[in-house]
Order: structure tokens, then sequence, then C-alpha cells
């Protein structure tokens, strides 16, 4: 019975043993590769885990973490990771390091393979948008960029002179057209009126005197717009004197603000600044910046880590009587090779109280890294919650001994090369939440300095730049940093910059006096030419305008006074056809024609007024206002009301016969007389 | 052979033969508390030593436990309710503060409303779970206990120590 109860525990007791002597290491090594793996989004390998518990320790070898972004590379591989647990603490459930060493700590080494997890997308390396527009403003073509915006200034476009010049031309030309158009609507219409008034003489006479009525009416209307025209005419004179003078004004303007903006300019000393060295600058900060992407994402995957599968719920944060973090390493030297610019460079580092906690534990987290050599390099990195404003400091400095060159510009136009002698970097940015502030700052002497150019380039612009580059012996150069992490704002400042730009504005400053003067010279010139241009063009059309209105004018008083004359009953033969033969309504061969029956009629008046008087013309003759049109079907226009029967019978034709009315029976009146159609 | 069987057949018999109905419950209230109680902290590895410890019926203990970390997950906000009410109650504040201070104990995770409340509420639903159980494993614990014995594993265990001991003499 006792056997049976002692044996199965015994079996369990021993079980449990067992895999605390051999399953947990494997059990680590296990766990700790997916939880890395779940943290990195890559492939982790970790050769061996071993664990002690007396006294509570472990070590890891060989781990190396694969980049995720860039397959076949570890974001960092280190030798070996030993530390020692404190067992008074592990016992209160609080993980105390006392020492760890880090050994063979690499960044960026080179993997046997991709080191990417199956059915994992990779992602694309982009870079982010800020330094996207960044880069693209720096590589702007730096000297092009200076001349364009030079000359920019001086671009006639820019000036009063050539926008309202083209804009009142443009306007004129427009009102001209409209104002031709107008006229050139109302010469059919004059023309129509003509051919009616021609066609009215083959109308009946009472159709004759219906006609003539309208005639009358549409030769009022057409005088109405004629002379509405003539108005519209008339106004064109004040308008444009106006608009020479607002020219004249905008030239004096233009002339002024030239010999003003040429001598205020000055090239852009941030912008010469931002090509010369934003490439480089902005390429370390973005690297720094993924730095500190890159950890803060870790950290958060680690978190998620630890969060357990069942509901976290709430921890009573009980003070426990000596209270401490629940991890405290104290302190980890670490020590490796790093790679820069493809040199390996040895350095080590000391990492002391990086905690759970470090408000509770009161003391700010220090890495401190060294590195010797070729590049020196010192870096503090201080976090520390029990500041004022929370935040992480990043010190760091690197002096280059072997120097290095940073170039502007395009070779194939005109490139610019400068050689650093032992530049400086210096880093200072403080982090807090997801806001950071911080600059970057170079300082170097210049050892060297070139421009070449494979192109096109101007030999004076060419020389220059050489000018202005010969003073420049040592330079700063700072970028401020500011904003978010994931969307920093990055603004460069830096002497060289201003020494390049007084050197070229002093270099350009001959060609800008030249540019000047060519500039003034042109505004004058421009501004004469659209003032003769307009009035040239204005004149010519107005002139034109104003003859074809008053023909227009004549004609149609003309066609007016014929049409009142035939459509009023007691008119004058005599004076009707005068004013039909005077007039040029008709052909020249018709008006002599009718001048010669005029004359007829009129030595056939005076012989009648010699024989018998009174007899056949009533002297005088009766008002028209006294003759009853609509009893007197045969009162045409132009003959005399009661007597045209008496002179019908007379000359044998029967009073019905009206196939020849109105001018066309002076024939048959009048002896000798033909009439030809 | 034998002794390589042998232990087998004890731990099997232990486990689910040779069990009187109350050892069945009390197993079965048992595993149903450590069911209930989150794993990863020192409580339900103290508990399972306890368990072990006793006479109690091992198989139906640990169907329990498995039953309970089936359905205990569904209740973690009433054990998060239930938790935070006894932690938080001032009476108790230096209680958990001597706690806290002593060695092992943190590891319990007794400072989380979550594990406080499932392992309160498994105390409490432990002697009505005994109770309630105990007819049902008066009625069924021979039938259980045939049917354990009738398994083709234990027939193959027994039979195997059988045959070696034959074979031996």
């Amino acid at each position: 019975m006792r056997w049976k109860w002692i044996l199965p525990r015994f079996i369990i007791v021993a079980m449990l043993v067992g895999f605390l002597q051999f399953g947990v290491d494997p059990l680590l090594h296990y766990a700790g590769v997916h939880s890395l793996q779940a943290i990195t989004g890559a492939k982790v390998d970790i050769n061996s885990v071993s664990t002690s518990f007396f006294p509570p320790s472990a070590r890891i070898d060989g781990l190396a973490l694969a980049s995720r972004s860039r397959p076949g590379k570890n974001i960092l591989e280190l030798n070996q990771l030993s530390f020692r647990l404190e067992p008074h603490s592990l016992s209160r459930r609080r993980f105390v390091v006392r020492d760890a060493r880090m050994e063979g700590l690499q960044f960026d080494t080179v993997r046997n393979d991709n080191g990417q997890l199956p059915f994992q997308q990779v992602p694309e390396e982009t870079e982010p948008s800020w330094l996207a527009e960044k880069l693209a403003d720096a590589s702007r073509d730096w000297l092009q960029e200076m001349e364009s915006t030079a000359f920019e200034q001086l671009d006639p476009n820019q000036l009063q002179t050539w926008r309202l010049g083209q804009t009142l031309y443009q306007e004129w030309d427009t009102r001209f057209q409209e104002l031709s158009g107008e006229a050139r609507g109302l010469e059919p219409r004059v023309k129509n009126l003509r051919d009616q008034f021609r066609r009215l003489r083959e109308l009946p006479p009472i159709e004759q005197i219906e006609q003539g009525v309208r005639l009358a009416q549409s030769t009022d209307q057409l005088l109405r717009d004629v002379e509405n025209l003539n108005q519209q005419l008339r106004q064109v004179a004040p308008r444009l004197k106006s608009d020479v003078e607002s020219l004249d004004n905008a030239r004096k303007s233009d002339q002024e603000l030239v010999k003003n903006k040429i001598a205020a300019f000055h090239p852009d000393a941030g912008f010469l600044s931002r090509t010369l060295l934003g490439r480089d600058l902005y390429l370390q900060i973005a690297q720094l910046l993924s730095w500190v992407e890159t950890f803060s994402e870790y950290q958060s995957g680690l978190e998620d880590q630890l969060r357990p599968e069942r509901g976290d719920g709430r921890w009573l944060a009980v003070l426990p009587e000596h209270p401490s973090p629940d991890f405290h390493l104290q302190n980890l030297a670490f020590s490796g090779i790093m790679s820069i610019r493809k040199e390996p460079v040895a350095w080590h580092g000391t990492l002391t109280d990086l905690s759970s906690d470090s408000l509770l534990l009161g003391q700010p987290t220090i890495l401190q890294a060294a590195a010797t050599g070729a590049n020196e390099i010192r870096l503090t990195i201080t976090s520390d919650p029990t500041a004022e404003d929370g935040t992480t400091s990043i010190v760091a400095s690197w002096l280059d001994h072997d120097g290095f060159s940073i170039a502007a510009g395009r070779p194939e136009e005109l490139q610019l090369r400068v050689a650093l002698e032992e530049p400086r970097w210096d880093l200072n940015l403080q982090l807090g939440g997801k806001g950071l502030k911080g600059f970057l700052s170079l300082n170097t002497n210049v050892r060297d300095v070139s421009v070449d150019s494979e192109g096109s380039v101007r030999p004076e612009l060419l020389q220059a730049t050489r000018t202005a580059l010969a003073s420049v012996s040592q330079f700063r150069a700072a970028a401020a940093i500011s904003g978010e992490l994931k969307k920093p704002r990055v603004e460069l400042s830096s002497d060289l910059g201003h020494q390049l730009a007084g050197g070229m504005k002093n270099a350009f400053a001959e060609q800008f006096e030249t540019a000047k003067t060519a500039m003034l010279a042109s505004i004058d010139r421009k501004a004469t030419g659209f003032l003769d241009q307009l009035k040239s063009r204005c004149e010519s059309e107005y002139t034109r305008l104003s003859k074809e209105n008053t023909e227009l004018l004549a004609q149609l008083r003309e066609v007016q006074t014929l049409t009142a004359a035939l459509s009023s009953p007691g008119g004058n033969p005599g004076l009707v056809l005068k004013q039909v033969s005077q007039s040029k309504l008709l052909s020249e061969r018709d008006r002599n024609r009718l001048q010669k029956v005029d004359g007829t009629i009129e030595e056939f008046k005076q012989k009648l007024n010699r024989n018998t008087k009174g007899v056949l013309l009533g002297a005088p003759l009766a008002p028209p206002a006294s003759v009853p049109r609509a009893t007197d079907p045969l009162a045409l226009p132009g003959l005399l009301p009661g007597n045209l029967p008496q002179l019908l019978q007379k000359s044998g034709t029967s009073s019905s016969t009206k196939k020849k009315p109105g001018i066309e029976m002076l024939p048959e009146i009048i002896p000798g007389l033909k009439w030809d159609r | 052979m034998f002794l390589l069987l042998r232990p087998v057949r004890l731990l099997l018999r232990a486990m689910v033969l040779d069990s009187t109905p109350a050892q069945m419950s009390l197993g079965f209230a048992a595993g149903v508390m450590i069911g209930l109680v989150p794993r990863g902290n020192l409580l339900a590895i103290v508990l399972a030593f306890v368990l072990a410890a006793t006479r109690l019926n091992l198989g139906i203990a640990a169907l329990g436990a498995l039953l309970a970390a089936l359905i205990g997950s569904q209740f973690d906000t009433v054990f998060d309710q239930l938790g935070w009410m006894i932690l938080s109650r001032p009476e108790l504040a230096d209680v958990w503060t001597w706690m806290y201070s002593q060695p092992l104990l943190p590891w319990t995770s007794f400072n989380n409303s979550v594990v406080m409340g499932s392992f309160v509420t498994g105390l409490l639903l432990f002697l009505p779970l005994h109770f309630c159980t105990r007819p049902l494993f008066n009625r069924y614990a021979c039938t259980l206990s045939t049917y354990g014995k009738r398994s083709w594993l234990v027939r193959f265990i027994t039979g195997a120590e059988m045959a070696d001991r034959l074979g031996s003499v």
C-alpha cells in the first residue's frame, strides 16, 4: 500500500526533475527563438542555451538576428551573452542581473541564407517620405538653380509692362472686332433696304405706299442702330487715352522695380547649404532615426510577447518592504566589431541600470560606447524618466580621421566636390514620447575643392564658382531636428552656404549690372512698342469704322428722306425726281435719265403754266392733308392727285391700265422721253 | 522489463483504478480548482504538487482541470472583478505587503486580480463540487473501474507484466 502511493509520486517528481535538468534548456531555446522571431519578423539563430539554477545563470552562444527588410543580412550578431541572476531577488520575483557580458557584438553582418521566415512577405525598404522630399531638394542642380533664381528676377514676364501691354492689346483687339462685327452686321441691312427701295417701283401703287411706309420704319430702326454704333465709336478715344496712360505708368514702375530688385539680389545661402551638404546629413539622420524606430518596434514586440494568453487582469501595486523594479540589469559590458565605411572598427561599451521601472529605481539608464582607431566614436544614450520632460537623450560624436568628400551637382553639367579633412559629427537628440528635438552638426576643415564641368557651362559662371570657393577653408553645418519620429522636420543651416553665396554675389555682380541695363532698355523698348502698336491699331480701326459709319449714316438718311417723300401722297414729282436722281440709290445711268426727266418735267410745267394756267395743275397745289387718300386709288407718290386719270385719257390710255405706274409712266406722259429698263 | 512496466502500471492504477468515490469527487473538485487558475505562476504548480501528494484520483483531477481550463478563460472578467474586490480591500493591504516581501510568494502572482479571483472561485467551488459529484461517482465508480480495466492500454500493461513474470519463472 505504501509503495503504491510512494512510487507514482516519486515517478512524477523524477519526471519533473528530469524536465528541469534536461528539458528547460531546449524549451528556452525554442521559446527564445520563436519569441525573437515574432519580434523581429525574421529568422533568429541561437546555437545553444544553457542554464543553471544554482546559482541562477544563463548563457547564450551564437545569437544572430536576421533583418526582415534586408535579406541576407543580420541586424546584430553576437558570440556570447552570459549573465547571472541575483538569487535573493529572484525568489521575490525580481530579475536582478549584477554582471552581464556580451562578446563579439557586430551589426549588419552577412548571413549564409536570406534570413527570411517562410511564407512571409519581405517588406520593401522604402525611404521615409520626409527623406525623399529632402533628397529631391538636395539633388537639384545647385548652380543652375542659383542662376535661374537670379535671372528669374529679370524675367520680362514678371513685369507689369509686359502683362498690361499684352492684356490691353488683346482687349482692344477684341473690342474692335466687336465693333467691326456690328458694322458688318449693318451693311447687309442697308443693302437690303436699298434693294427694297429699287424694287418699290415695280410694285402696284398701293403696295408702293405700304412698302414705302415699312421702308421708312426699317430705315428709322437702322438709323438708330448706326447712331448707336457711332456713339460707341465716340467712346473709344477717352478709354484709349486712359489705357495708354496706364501703360506708361507701368513702364515707369517696372523700371524702378528692376533697379531695386537687382540691387537687392542675394543668392539663397540656405539652398546652397542644402544642396551641398543636405544629402549626407539627411542620410545620417534617417539612419539614426531608423535605428530608434526599429528599437521602438522591437520594444513593443517584446511587450506583446510578455502579455499572457489569458485575460491580463489588474495587478495590485503592492509595495514590498524593499521596493525595486521587477527587472534590473545593473551592468552589462559588451564589446565587438562594427563596420564603418566597410572597415572593421573595434568597439566596446557598457550599459548600466537598465530596468523595467526607472522611476522606481531612481536611476537613469545609461549606454556608453566608444570606438577608437581611424574613426573615433563616442556614444552616450541616457534614458531618464525621472527628468521633468522624461526624455531619452542621445549624444554622440564621431571624428573621422580619414575624412571624406561631398559632392553637389551632376557630373554631366557641373559638379562641385569638396574634400573634408577630419570632419567631426556631433549629435544631440532628445526623445520624448513620439516627439524629438535636437541637432546633428558637422564641423570640418576643407582640404580641397574642385569644380568640374563636362557640359556647356558658361565659363564666367565656372570661374565665378571657383573664385567663390577658393576662400572657403572650413565650415560648420547643422541640421535641426524636430517633430515626430515618423515625420521629423529637418532644417539645415551652414555657414558654407553663406560663404558661397557671398562669393557668388560678387562674382555675379558684373553680369547682373549688364543684365540690368539690358533689362531697363528692354522695358522701355517693349512699352514703346506696345504703345505704338496699340495706337496704330486703334487709329486705323477707328478711322475705318468712322468712315464706314458715316457712309452708312448718309445713305440711310437719304433713304429715309426718299421714303418719306415717296410715302407722301401730296409730294412734288419734280422734287422726288430730283432727290432720287441725286441719291446714290440708283445707278448712274438711271440717275442721268431721271435728271433728264426732271428737266423735261420742269420744261413741261413751265409750258403748262404759261398756256393753261390752272387747268391741269391747280395752282397752288392742294396740300397733302386735303387729299383723301382712300377715295383716290391712283394717288401715287410723286403724281398729282386727281389729275392722273385725265393725263392717262389724254394720252389714250385707259384709266384701268395700271401696267406702268409711277415713274415708269413718265415716257407716256412726256413726249420724247424714252424709258429704258 | 518488469522493472520498467511496474511503475507504469502502478501509476495507472493510482490514476484510474483503485479509487473510492470520495477520492474521485475530491480529485475532480481539486482538478477544477487547478484548471481555473491561470498557468505560468507558482500557485498552479503548488496546487498540482499538493494534489499529487494526496491520494486523490489524479485521472479524474486531470479531467476536471482540463474542463475548467477550457471554460475558465470565458470567465476572466468575473474573476477579475472578484479578485480585485478582494485585493483592493484596505484591511488586507498589510497582508499583501507582507506576502509580497516573502520569498517565492510573489511567484504565485497573487496580486493579480484574475489569479486571485480564479483561485478564490476554485476554493469556493471545491466543496460544492465534491458533494455534487460524489453521488455520481458512487453510482458509476464500478463502471469506470471496469471500463478502465478493460481498456486496451491497461490490459496490455497488466498482461505484459504477467507474461514477464511467467517468463522469468
